[in-house]
């Protein structure tokens, strides 16, 4: 038998010269390429973002890294699970919890929140009064207190946070603003040629103050500096932030020397991690987990009812949602007292106004929408149709069980001759088709941080108000919510104005959230705040 | 004949340098690398094609980009700021430029540039794909072998549905529990993040184990092939054992089928760590990516298409030069 020279096993090859100077040639057609990339990275490598000497550690949990314990009280390194990446920290631009996490702790507004969200209590400023119209405003302003970077924090100060915001996301909290009267360093004057009624409120959750040199250097996206409990230490990009205490703080605390606020997405990931002990703290924990922490003793849990409203927002221009009768349909058709129960496992408020309970004005209103089918499809006939064909699209990130509340939806609406095809979709595409001349959808189920404690969900015509809503009653009673001052009238209009909306529907009101934060049993003083942006870590300590 | 007429007839003349050259570029080893490599750029120009085409497919990038967050007339100045209004040719143009320069744009998030951001997020992916890639070798040649020499046995039957098992398991699955047991339970390794060695035990475990598989049935094949050939009954004839068969010569000629298979699942394992990543909180590329898929951080993306696709390539390149090296039939232009 011939063997054809190919199919003997391969024999150990010699390199010589020709062969080895052929590689190499090939080779140097390659680094080329490979060292322009390269170049491209090369230059500045400082990120410019590490300020002072944070140290991201996920070491033995509760270590001690400063001063004997007594002398300031403050230890301890809290490691948070971010549920996401924070992007944009400027505060006059920061939509995103992720974001708020860092800015709660590491600014103040002029003023603050009680324990239970119900009362405004000084922040910055000690004390606060309008005049009778609500277009002048006077803050006296808390003395002695310093940024971190060291300036002083007076009326000027404020001022520039003021005209800073004008054109931002949050400006509209100073819509109107005529002129601000910063001649005395201890007093804040602000007017506004319209009644701002709820300037002062939305000092509380809205307007931080930032530093001058901060907004002079135009670095508010890339770090934070303000008056509050904790100092921007260091932003690690796609990671971590890393915070630290401010000791010299005006007020109560920190107690705690450093915070870690991780990247961590992936909810389960989160969970996880606290478990495993690689975690301290995760946030918004889903009610059937939140059930299972309860009861383990290594863990503590922290509850509230929150201001986050779960809701049905309605195409209002679209046929067949621009009818009345069929939002009327719908709202009698769901079952929101059986999802709370079964879907939410209680951990929620049924909804009968878009008012969270306890907020400023918020009444129950006589409109109330039982589950009753029936007269889901009486109305439905009234509106001259015979069962419904609807799209609805639900956020991908509503965090608490969002996809499953929505099917029990479908479900319900179902039962009344009222198909829906469901469409999950990320937050861009579904705003975009919220605001889209022809949209895919006409139901959007949409979970709404309510941010100021005062009647911003009223507002209509943002995206995630009531796009194209344009009943003349209810935007009249709203008007007038709007331009009144705190008082019995300005009650009497929200009271009416929460009976017209429930009748109107610009949108349905599910549920209002409870939100529960879970940590390791030994932390203490951490509360879960009701407008649903934590942590807020001020009175938090490790128990020694 | 004269000694001079047997000389020029024997002993062909030395070729003259410029016919040497011609030879040296036109040998099939050239010839090879020379395909290969012109592959290799029309792969690349390709992956810069679609990342280009990527911020364009949905639509206006400036809307896709503010989602909702901005008006009509700031999504207006936006796309004039970024240049989105421009001849879609012009764009392209632009963009071809500054990429052969390195230059993807800077990232929406970070406010540095985009390649900044992934090349900073690589080491760490490498880091996993070079573990999986290591393990998944070391623990395939020792399955594989043990497989072909105890071949229909219990344990090469036992080997095999094992390996149709691990790779059908989802990688998400076997994630979380290898974190529930060693992390929550045991409590010896980490359950997130890149905190040095220990940490990357299980992520690289959770990738190596399709990985094991996958190339344990293609090894298992090829080996099992060469068993049956010719030379191998005469290798058998000379009195070696089966053992010393396969490891001297069965692993050498199966060496380049792995090999190049394994370059693919290198590339297919850059990419497709997004759920390890996730699962792990891992700081890679794929994390990288759903933040930048999430937030529309659209520089971010194109650069992460163009440097996978490069390292792709770069890594098939690298095989083709090794199987230069070690298989004679491509040197001589005798591939079957």
């Amino acid at each position: 038998m011939t063997y054809q020279r190919d199919q003997l096993p391969s024999q150990p090859t010699t390199i010589n010269r020709r062969d080895f100077l052929k590689k190499v040639s090939a080779g140097a057609i390659f680094l080329p390429g490979v060292a322009s990339f390269l170049a491209a990275c090369t230059d500045d490598q400082t990120a410019g973002t590490t300020v002072g000497t944070a140290t991201t550690t996920t070491g033995a949990p509760g270590t001690t890294t400063t001063t004997a314990p007594g002398d300031t009280g403050i230890t301890g390194l809290l490691r948070v699970a971010n549920p996401g990446e924070p992007n944009f920290i400027d505060p006059a631009n920061a939509l995103e919890v992720t974001e708020f996490a860092i800015i709660r702790n590491v600014y103040d507004g002029l003023l603050l929140w009680n324990a239970d969200y119900t009362e405004l209590v000084p922040g910055l400023a000690l004390s606060w009064e309008s005049n009778d119209e609500a277009t002048e405003w006077v803050f006296n302003l808390r003395e002695g207190v310093s940024f971190h970077d060291g300036t002083t924090f007076d009326s000027s100060v404020a001022r520039k946070t003021i005209e800073y915001y004008l054109d931002k996301e949050w400006g509209f909290v100073a819509a109107g603003l005529q002129e601000v009267d910063d001649s005395d360093p201890a007093v804040l004057r602000v007017l506004f040629s319209d009644a701002s009624p709820d300037f002062a409120r939305n000092q509380a959750a809205v307007m931080y103050m930032m530093s001058p040199m901060l907004i002079d250097e135009d670095a508010a996206g890339e770090r934070a500096v303000g008056t509050g409990p904790f100092r921007f230490a260091a932003w690690n990009p796609g990671e971590s932030v890393v915070l630290e205490a401010n000791e010299d703080y005006w007020g109560e605390g920190p107690f705690l020397e450093t915070v870690e606020l991780r990247n961590i997405a992936d909810q389960t990931a989160a969970i996880t991690a606290l478990r495993a002990g690689d975690i301290d703290l995760v946030l918004k924990v889903p009610p059937r987990q939140v059930a299972e922490f309860r009861q383990d003793a290594n863990f503590g849990v922290s509850t509230t009812n929150s201001w986050t409203e779960g809701h049905l927002l309605f195409r209002t221009d679209q046929t067949p949602t621009d009818d009345v009768l069929v939002r009327q349909a719908i709202a009698y058709a769901i079952d929101r007292e059986s999802i709370v129960e079964n879907v939410l496992l209680g951990e929620a408020v049924v909804a009968n106004t878009p008012l969270p309970p306890g907020t400023y004005g918020a009444v129950d209103p006589p409109t109330g929408y039982t589950h009753d089918p029936d007269m889901a499809r009486k109305l439905l006939s009234d509106a001259g149709l015979d069962g419904l064909e609807l799209r609805m699209s639900v956020f991908a990130a509503i965090r608490v069980l969002g996809e499953e509340v929505s099917q029990a939806i479908v479900g319900q609406l179902a039962e009344a001759g009222i198909n829906v095809a469901l469409d999950i979709q990320e937050a861009g595409v579904a705003v975009t088709d919220l605001i889209a001349d022809e949209p895919e959808h006409q139901l959007f189920h949409v979970e709404y941080g309510y941010d100021t404690g005062g009647p911003l969900h009223f507002t209509l015509g943002s995206a995630l108000g009531h796009p194209r809503y344009d009943g003349e009653e209810l935007n009249s009673l709203i008007q007038q919510v709007s331009t009144t001052p705190d008082g019995p009238d300005r009650m009497q209009a929200l009271a009416e104005a929460q009976d017209v909306f429930m009748r109107e529907l610009p949108h349905l009101p599910l549920y209002h959230l409870n939100l529960s934060d879970v940590f390791r049993a030994d932390l203490e003083g951490y509360t879960v705040p009701k407008d649903g942006y934590q942590p807020v870590l001020k009175r938090a300590s490790f128990r020694s | 004949m004269t000694k001079s007429d047997i000389d020029r007839t024997v002993a062909p003349k030395r070729a003259g340098p410029g016919m040497r050259v011609l030879k040296a570029i036109t040998a099939p080893s050239a010839r090879y690398l020379g395909v290969r490599l012109l592959q290799g750029l029309a792969v690349l120009f390709g992956a810069v094609v679609i990342s280009f085409l990527l911020i364009h497919i949905t639509g206006n990038p400036a809307e896709v980009l503010v989602g909702g967050r901005f008006t009509g007339e700031q999504v207006q100045q936006l796309n004039e700021r970024l240049g989105y209004n421009r001849p879609l040719l012009t764009q392209f143009l632009d963009y071809m430029g500054g990429v052969l320069q390195g230059d993807f744009g800077d990232s929406f998030r970070f406010q540095e540039p985009a390649i900044r951001s992934v090349l900073r997020a690589l080491p760490d992916t490498l880091i996993l794909v070079a573990g999986a890639i290591g393990l998944a070798s070391v623990i395939t040649l020792p399955l594989a072998i043990i497989s072909v020499l105890k071949r229909e046995t219990f344990i090469d039957r036992l080997l095999r549905r094992g390996m149709i098992i691990g790779q059908g398991i989802p990688e998400f699955w076997l994630g979380l529990l290898l974190v529930l047991f060693f992390a929550v339970q045991l409590g010896v390794l980490p359950s997130i993040g890149n905190s040095g060695f220990n940490s990357a035990i299980l992520p690289v475990v959770t990738l190596a184990v399709p990985l094991v598989s996958i190339l344990g049935r293609l090894l298992r094949a090829d080996l099992l092939d060469i068993m049956t050939s010719d030379f191998v009954t005469a290798l058998r004839a000379k009195g070696l054992t089966e053992f010393e068969i396969l490891t001297r010569h069965g692993i050498r000629n199966a060496f380049g089928p792995f090999i190049t298979f394994l370059a693919l699942q290198l590339g297919w394992l850059v990419g497709g760590t997004i759920v390890v990543e996730a699962v792990f909180v891992w700081p890679g590329i794929g994390t990288l990516a759903l933040g930048a898929v999430e937030t529309r951080d659209l520089p971010v993306l194109q650069s992460i298409v163009v440097v996978v696709a490069f390292g792709y390539v770069a890594l098939n390149l690298a095989v083709d030069l090794i199987m230069l090296g070690i298989d004679p039939r491509i040197r001589l232009g005798r591939t079957k």
